[in-house]
Order: C-alpha cells, then sequence, then structure tokens
C-alpha cells in the first residue's frame, strides 16, 4: 500500500506504480475518483485499458510537470518545451497512439494538447492517400465526386 | 524487435476533431477528399468555429498572418506570417491573388478582418469580402451613395455575435454636405440599410477597428474634445468612449485593439509617442499607458498585436518594430519584398465562408 501523499495505480496487465498524488491528480479523470472515493487514496486504482509500458510513459511525463507547477525556478518553460519535444520525438507511431487513447480517457489535458499536435504536424504535408494508410480509412467517394472536391480548391495540393 | 507500425487503428471521433481543430486550412482543404466522413466533419459550422477558435488563441501566432496593401508601384496586398515576423529578423512576404483583377492605376485597401474574413475596398468604391486562406470572396453589392468629386468615404469591417452575421459600415460625406451619412451592410440579408448618421464631426481618416462588438473610430466628442466613436453593430447605435488625456492631445489618435482591448496611440507636442490600452472595455479610467517612446518621424503608428513574450508589434510607416515592455528593448523585424507597407491588419487562417444564405461565391476573375 501506498504511504501517505502517495497513491498506487494498476495497469491492465496488472503492472503497479507508486506515484505522489501530485503527479497522479494531473490526471482529471484520477483526480475526481480521488476526490469521490476516498477509498481509492488509499487502495489501488485500476487504470483500464492502459498497459504498463504506456502508464511508464504517462507517469513519467506527470512527474516532469508536476514538478514544474510546483516550482517554477527549478524547471523553467524552457526546459519544459524542450523535454515536450524531446518526448514526443522518441515515440513509434503504436506508442502515440496509445498515448493518445490513454491520455484522452485519464484526461490529462496538458499531453493530450502535445500530442495532438504532434499528430497533426505528421500529418499536415501528406497526400489524401496518404492520410488515408496512416488512418486506415477506405475512400469511399466516387473517382467523380473525389475530383469535383479537388477541383474546388486545386492550389491546396 | 518490436514490430514498427505505419498504420493507425482506429481513432476515435473525438480525437480526429482535436487533431483537426490544430490543422492549418490548407491541409484541411485538401483532406476534404480522404472520405465523406472527414468531409462531413470539416465542413460543419461547428467544426469551422472551433478551429478557429483554437487557432485564434495559438499564442505563436501559428496561423496568423500580416496582410499589408503595398505601393509596387500601385497598392496591392501582401501577406507573410507574423509568428515568422515576431521571432525572426528577416521574414519575406508573399504576393496574394486578390478577388478582383486590379488595374496598374487601382488602389487597394485593407479594411479589417474578423474571423479570418478580410474586408477590402478597390479604388474606396468596390468592397470584397474574402477569405484569403480558402481564396473565396464575395462583392459587395453598392451601397448607392451617389459619388461625386471630392466626396468622403470610410468604411469599418466587424461581427455581429448575435445574428452571426458579418457587417461592412460606410461612412459617407459629398462634398459640402454637412450631413455624414451611414450605412450597414448585412451578409446574411445581403443588403445596405441607412442607420443614424455619424455623430461629430468627420473622423480622421481610419478604418473602423473592431472590438467588443463594435466599430471603433477616432472621431469628437462635442466641439472640439477628441474621443472614440463606436458604432454597436447589433443596435446600429453610435456612441462614444473618451480618451485617457482630455484637451488636445497633439496628432490625431490611431485607434487599435491589443489582446482583445481597445488601445489608441498618439505623439504629443514634445514628439512622445504614446500606446495606452483601455483594460475595461467602456471605463474610462482602465486606460493603462503601456508604452512611452521617442518618435522616430515617421507618421503613422498601427499597434498590430502582443506577443507571448509581452512585446508589442507596431507598424511605423513602413517600419516594423518589436518593442518589449518588460525590459524597454527594441528590435526592427525586416520584411523582405514588402516595401512602402501602408497599414497592415492581422488576420487569422480559417475556413469560415463568405456565402451569404447557402449560396456558394466563387472568386471571380475580373
Amino acid at each position: 500500500m501506498a504511504s501517505k501523499g502517495n497513491l498506487t495505480l494498476k495497469s491492465c496487465n496488472g503492472k503497479e506504480f507508486i506515484v505522489e498524488e501530485k503527479v497522479a491528480v494531473m490526471s482529471t479523470t484520477i483526480k475526481n475518483m480521488v476526490d469521490v472515493d476516498d477509498s481509492f487514496a488509499q487502495g489501488v486504482i485500476p487504470i483500464i485499458g492502459v498497459d504498463g509500458k504506456i502508464l511508464a510513459k504517462l507517469i513519467e511525463y506527470c512527474k516532469e510537470h508536476a514538478e514544474a507547477d510546483e516550482d517554477e525556478e527549478v524547471k523553467s518553460e524552457e526546459y519544459l518545451k524542450k523535454f515536450d519535444e524531446k518526448f514526443v520525438d522518441e515515440l513509434n507511431l503504436n506508442d502515440l497512439y496509445d498515448l493518445l487513447k490513454a491520455s484522452n480517457y485519464l484526461e490529462i489535458t496538458k499531453l493530450l494538447n502535445l500530442l495532438c499536435q504532434k499528430v497533426a504536424s505528421m500529418i499536415k504535408g501528406k497526400k489524401p492517400e496518404e492520410i488515408r494508410r496512416i488512418f486506415n480509412i477506405k475512400n469511399d467517394f466516387t473517382p467523380e465526386e473525389e475530383e469535383e472536391i479537388n477541383r474546388q480548391n486545386p492550389w491546396a495540393f | 524487435m518490436e514490430q514498427q507500425s505505419h498504420e493507425l487503428p482506429h481513432i476515435p471521433h473525438d480525437l480526429v476533431v482535436e487533431i483537426f481543430t490544430r490543422l492549418p486550412v490548407k491541409s484541411l482543404l485538401k483532406f476534404k477528399c480522404v472520405s465523406k466522413s472527414w468531409l462531413a466533419l470539416i465542413s460543419t459550422p461547428h467544426f469551422i468555429k472551433n478551429h478557429l477558435k483554437k487557432s485564434s488563441q495559438n499564442q505563436d501566432f501559428n496561423h496568423h498572418r500580416l496582410i499589408a496593401p503595398c505601393a509596387a508601384p500601385h497598392y496591392t496586398p501582401k501577406l507573410c506570417s507574423l509568428q515568422s515576423l515576431i521571432q525572426e529578423p528577416i521574414t519575406c512576404a508573399a504576393e496574394i491573388d486578390i478577388p478582383v483583377k486590379s488595374t496598374p492605376t487601382s488602389s487597394v485597401s485593407v479594411v479589417g478582418s474578423c474571423n479570418g474574413l478580410v474586408c477590402i475596398v478597390v479604388d474606396c468604391i468596390e468592397v470584397f469580402l474574402w477569405n484569403p486562406s480558402t481564396r473565396k470572396s464575395k462583392k459587395v453589392i453598392d451601397s448607392g451613395f451617389v459619388r461625386r468629386q471630392h466626396c468622403y468615404t470610410i468604411y469599418g469591417f466587424g461581427y455581429n455575435e448575435t445574428n452571426d452575421d458579418y457587417n461592412v459600415v460606410t461612412i459617407f460625406r459629398a462634398l459640402n454636405d454637412v450631413k455624414i451619412e451611414s450605412k450597414i451592410y448585412s451578409l446574411n440579408n445581403d443588403n445596405w440599410r441607412r442607420i443614424e448618421d455619424f455623430p461629430g464631426f468627420l473622423p480622421c481618416y481610419s478604418w473602423g477597428k473592431y472590438v467588443n462588438g463594435k466599430l471603433h473610430w477616432p472621431g469628437y466628442s462635442g466641439k472640439h474634445d477628441r474621443a472614440v466613436v463606436s458604432l454597436d453593430l447589433e443596435k446600429a447605435k453610435y456612441g462614444e468612449l473618451k480618451l485617457p488625456i482630455s484637451g488636445d492631445v497633439g496628432s490625431n489618435p490611431v485607434v487599435g485593439v491589443l489582446r482583445k482591448c481597445l488601445c489608441v496611440i498618439y505623439e504629443d507636442q514634445r514628439s512622445n509617442v504614446d500606446l495606452w490600452v483601455m483594460k475595461e472595455y467602456g471605463v474610462k479610467d482602465s486606460w493603462v499607458k503601456i508604452l512611452s517612446f521617442p518618435s522616430l518621424g515617421v507618421r503613422g503608428h498601427v499597434p498590430l498585436c502582443v506577443s507571448r513574450e509581452g512585446e508589442v508589434l507596431l507598424q511605423i510607416g513602413s517600419i516594423f518594430k518589436l518593442h518589449n515592455l518588460q525590459n524597454d528593448s527594441m528590435m526592427y523585424p525586416k520584411i523582405m519584398n514588402m516595401d512602402n507597407c501602408s497599414d497592415g491588419t492581422i488576420y487569422v487562417e480559417g475556413l469560415v465562408s463568405v456565402k451569404a444564405n447557402d449560396e456558394e461565391v466563387q472568386r471571380q476573375h475580373g
């Protein structure tokens, strides 16, 4: 059991992480759980649908940001910006996707913003056919319909 | 070794929306043909609004552009990235096709911008509502004011939130006429309607500045006192706002908007330029002088924006100046290919349409 001020988070594949409460409550979902039900604060909080690897990543991110929120002197805005850049750059596509879903479910707004921004910059220059491949989307337009849409903004391509 | 995938499994709809609100307009136009559901998403008014909101809030000005008419040799607008102007010593301006084919002698003015739409006036007569990001535009019908030589016309462009309508205001005085008439154009109704006459004397030659649902011009209160004249777009009623200093303030004040606050800038008799911001709209005591510097001897000061770092971007003639409020340091970023430009306007790239009543208006080639 976690000592006072700490919370235990359990991933879907059974890995347990003891984290400081201020780190865990960067997630609005966890914060609401702890606020509403005191037993969560003492016991183990199950993080549904998030495996140990992704949960470790989430905790790494929240730890840096929780510390920065507490003491701006130690971790400046500049430092955090560099940390964020490195954090997203090191992710492969699968992890990026899993983190995106997990930060959405756990409502870690700052991280969700960062990851959405990352995906947006990844895809903004891509061609529609590349986008379909990346997002696994079937083109449900007829060739005529597609041409008609493209005709409206030929300069965008 | 872990298998690296190049495909993303199905992304939940709410996450797709989150990602899309961060994309530039050009990418969104391109992605309309990805699938029917993407086309539907990108075309909904709700998404267009959210996307605009997200882009407007971006403090690094990723999606903001500066547009300014440049004399080359006649006045035609050019644009550049606002982010680059603030962060880089040199920025390159690009030419842009305007909605009308201008003749070598015609002059194009940028009246203002609102929600990604820009209002331009060609030769002080033809008015266009234009989205430079989607390159769609609409020519506004004639206001009906009969123009003769030496008549005087000024414009303003703004948004009426209650009716979700865009308005152009024209203020008109014929030669030797005492009355200063005004009309308001509604994009929703596609018509002009006469409203009360402009109060007091002619305002200084300046386009209306939009903030707080109202347009603003430097004008007069009573006979001698300078004031800011406002026009409430919803009520179509004029009003006035007191300036921070009464009496003779020196040069004609220039009205602007910084961080959604009304501001005025003017040169006093000792050739000092003061920039005042009205922190709380309509409250005279909330005027705060945020900047004061010796004049460069160039006429025309346009307050453009305040950066995340608290630098005020000013346009002084064709010179751009970044003045840091914290340490009073100054920088003069250059814009290549934008010589002899006049008053610039900042707009944010968005998908807002200029069509009224669902009637698609394509770019007209003259």
